[in-house]
């Protein structure tokens, strides 16, 4: 056990990533280098997938008003009273969006794996 | 003045407001030094910090706003919620784990690291100061309102309780390290706005109101015998007669149009129509049982409203500065999206209730229609559905879930605010850093107390709408062309933040303070993100290629190279390196 350390207020997440940033593996020696490009490659994966689920989620979102404006059977549509609008729109969404989460994090993660994989027999 | 039947939801309140005040004067012992902090901090579960994150995340805006926006608006106004979640997943797509492993806790400490220019860095922190009153503002008609709604007390009592607590609180102790403390508040709030829901939905199931005639599309009419005092004057359009009392006399207006002043009083027999009032808008009918009818504020152009609204909610949630500090608290990337993960659901579950209060509120408590005091919704249902003492502690319930909203979530933001102001605008070398921090709060608590007391006529969730779409403007651009794109120079985020963020903060400062406008260019003002956030982003590409030979990628390349290879190297092979997390 170590003696108690001297009592400090903790104002403010300071980091020293403004003035000195910690050195990765890949930390690029030369510009052109592998690991610059290795960095390259992984960057534009997570992005290709990033941009994927973010243009699916937008379609979801998209395609539900235009079925709603549309589809007259829909908008008039009743559980219980309650119109079908305020169902899908209260509550709908929300598990398409849980789901959308879920799958995103499973992906990004196989991503990272087979990247290092890659990285390590490399 | 306390009547006996507030004693209740006043001890409600006097409870969360002193835990809050001993839960801050903990924290200053419990985070003991700037490294057991971050030990501690690595230590925290994804669900545990999901918790904390929407302990801090969910506000007056949707706790009281939200249910008042349905009442008067409709269906369309669900958007909110459902943009507020979407946001967190564009925020895990394109920010959340490599901002954590750039190892930058605020925008403006990304700034800096990333684009190598302290400039930038006060930029963005002038941009934390404007989201971050904006929010507050919310925050603290919130209170003034719950504490008015509840003791009949004037509204300044409410912004200054709120506001003194917070600061204090702040002040004294800091960047809360405790999560559990804001985890705690997630608790109290799906508590208090799920419980009396369930309730209410029950008892009108039991007095027959069912589906079929809470949305029924005829005009809303009120339930009892009832006289309200007019908070505003105007055209007030009735179908009946109604009775007027000025204080010393009272008259019977027939139907038609009739010219009434603030404070005069409208009597309302049950049964009868809830008359309209020139300068309160809502929705009626169809307009507000059916989507894409209204667009928020009652303005025309709903379809547009919707999609730049969901524009401002998507991306702007990134830029909010009191919820991208929290994933400090997360061990690495991968934790950041887990935690985000189950924050969807969290808020999924809360989100489902502050619409059900809007719709019991048009069938149960019109004649707040008329006065545009429909924020206070929230807190009158109880009262009006359950009596005696169980309908005191339903009130006292939600009274004490929307306290906890108001200073959980101003806490959080003076924080950041105070953190921009102290550390990044202004840095007077001879003060200590903890005496800083703490003028920089009391500072920041006293403009934020000034703002709420001086601006007050407007929707509580639709000022919470105006920061999204601020922040979407300008600190969108700055972390996703940041963070995925190396070509961005100082020059070209400085520019999209000038142009893209400061046409939204013009065109919300017109609508806060100019003549309302109608049409079109009435609906571009009051939802700007759909033009201001494509006019940010092709600023600051364009300039960043009219400045590319000035960028640090043309002046120090490896500067930008191992920015890139922080943001995006998976921890696993740093670690294999030895490199400290």
């Amino acid at each position: 056990m170590t003696e108690r350390p001297t009592r400090v207020t903790v104002t403010h997440p300071r980091t020293r990533a403004a003035e000195r940033p910690e050195r990765s593996v890949l930390d690029a020696e030369a510009p052109g280098s592998g690991n610059e490009l290795a960095v390259a490659a992984i960057a534009r994966a997570q992005f290709v997938l990033a941009m994927r689920f973010f243009l699916t989620l937008v379609g979801v979102l998209l395609a539900v008003p235009l079925m709603v404006i549309k589809v007259r059977s829909v908008r008039s549509f009743t559980v219980a009273g309650v119109p079908m609008s305020w169902i899908v729109l209260g509550a709908g969404f929300f598990p398409l969006f849980i789901l959308l989460g879920h799958r995103y994090v499973l992906a990004a993660e196989r991503l990272e794996d087979r990247f290092v994989d890659v990285v390590e027999r490399w | 003045m306390v009547s006996t039947g507030t004693l209740i939801p006043v001890l409600a309140i006097g409870a969360v407001a002193l835990a809050s005040i001993v839960m801050g004067a903990l924290s200053l012992r419990l985070s003991r030094t700037t490294s057991d902090f971050l030990v501690a901090s690595r230590s925290i579960r994804p669900s545990l910090n999901a918790a904390a994150i929407c302990g801090e995340y969910l506000s007056a805006g949707t706790f009281l706003g939200l249910g008042g926006l349905v009442m008067v608006y409709g269906v369309d106004m669900i958007w909110y919620p459902i943009g507020y979640t979407a946001g967190y997943l564009t925020l895990m797509f394109f920010v959340a784990a490599p901002l954590r492993r750039f190892g930058a806790y605020t925008i403006p400490e990304f700034a800096e690291g990333r684009l190598r220019s302290p400039g930038v860095r006060r930029l963005c922190a002038a941009f934390v100061l404007i989201i971050g009153w904006l929010y507050l503002l919310p925050q603290m008609k919130g209170a003034g309102l719950t504490i008015r709604t509840l003791t009949g007390a004037p509204f300044w009592v409410g912004v200054v309780l709120v506001g003194v607590i917070v600061t204090g609180n702040v002040a004294i102790g800091g960047m809360r390290g405790v999560t559990f403390v804001q985890a705690f508040q997630y608790g109290v709030k799906i508590v208090a706005i799920a419980i009396p829901a369930i309730v209410l939905v029950g008892v009108g199931l039991g007095r027959g109101v069912d589906g079929h005639r809470l949305f029924d599309p005829s005009p809303p009419v009120v339930r009892t015998d009832v006289t309200v005092t007019l908070t505003r004057g105007g055209v007030l359009t009735t179908s009946t007669p109604i009775e007027l009392d000025d204080g010393d006399r009272v008259r019977v207006l027939g139907p038609g149009d009739h010219t009434v002043f603030a404070g005069q009083r409208v009597a309302l027999r049950e049964g009868q129509r809830v008359p309209t009032m020139s300068r309160v808008k809502r929705a009626d009918g169809q307009a507000w049982l059916s989507p894409f009818t209204t667009g928020s504020s009652g303005r025309s152009h709903p379809l547009y409203a919707a999609v730049s609204l969901m524009i401002a909610t998507f991306l702007g949630t990134m830029g909010l500065p009191h919820v991208l500090v929290r994933f400090y608290t997360n061990p690495d990337g991968p934790a950041t999206r887990r935690t985000i993960r189950v924050v969807l659901v969290m808020l999924a579950l809360y989100y489902l209730w502050p619409p059900v209060y809007g719709v019991l509120g048009r069938y149960w408590k019109a004649e707040l229609l008329i006065t545009g005091e429909t924020d206070s919704v929230v807190l009158r249902l109880p009262a009006r559905l359950v009596g005696g003492v169980l309908g005191e502690m339903l009130t006292g319930l939600v009274a004490a879930g929307a306290f906890a909203a108001f200073l959980s979530t101003a806490s959080g933001l003076l924080v950041s605010v105070a953190g921009a102001l102290g550390y990044d605008l202004i840095r007077p070398a001879r003060i200590g850093e903890v005496t800083r921090f703490r003028v920089a709060a009391i500072a920041a608590g006293v403009v934020a107390i000034g703002l709420g007391l001086s601006l007050r006529n407007f929707a509580i969730n639709q000022l919470v709408g105006w920061a999204f779409a601020i922040a979407a403007s300008s600190f969108c651009p700055l972390l996703v062309l940041g963070i995925w794109w190396r070509r961005l120079t100082a020059v070209g985020a400085s520019a999209g933040m000038i142009v893209g963020g400061g046409s939204a903060v013009a065109a919300i400062a017109y609508n806060l303070f100019g003549h309302p406008l109608g049409g079109w260019p009435g609906a571009l003002l009051v939802q700007p993100a759909a033009w201001s956030v494509p006019i940010a982003f092709a600023t600051a590409i364009t300039v960043s290629f009219a400045t590319a030979r000035r960028s640090p990628a043309t002046l120090n390349p490896a500067s930008v190279a191992s920015s890139f290879a922080l943001l995006h190297t998976p921890e696993r092979l740093r670690r294999r390196a030895g490199i400290p997390r």
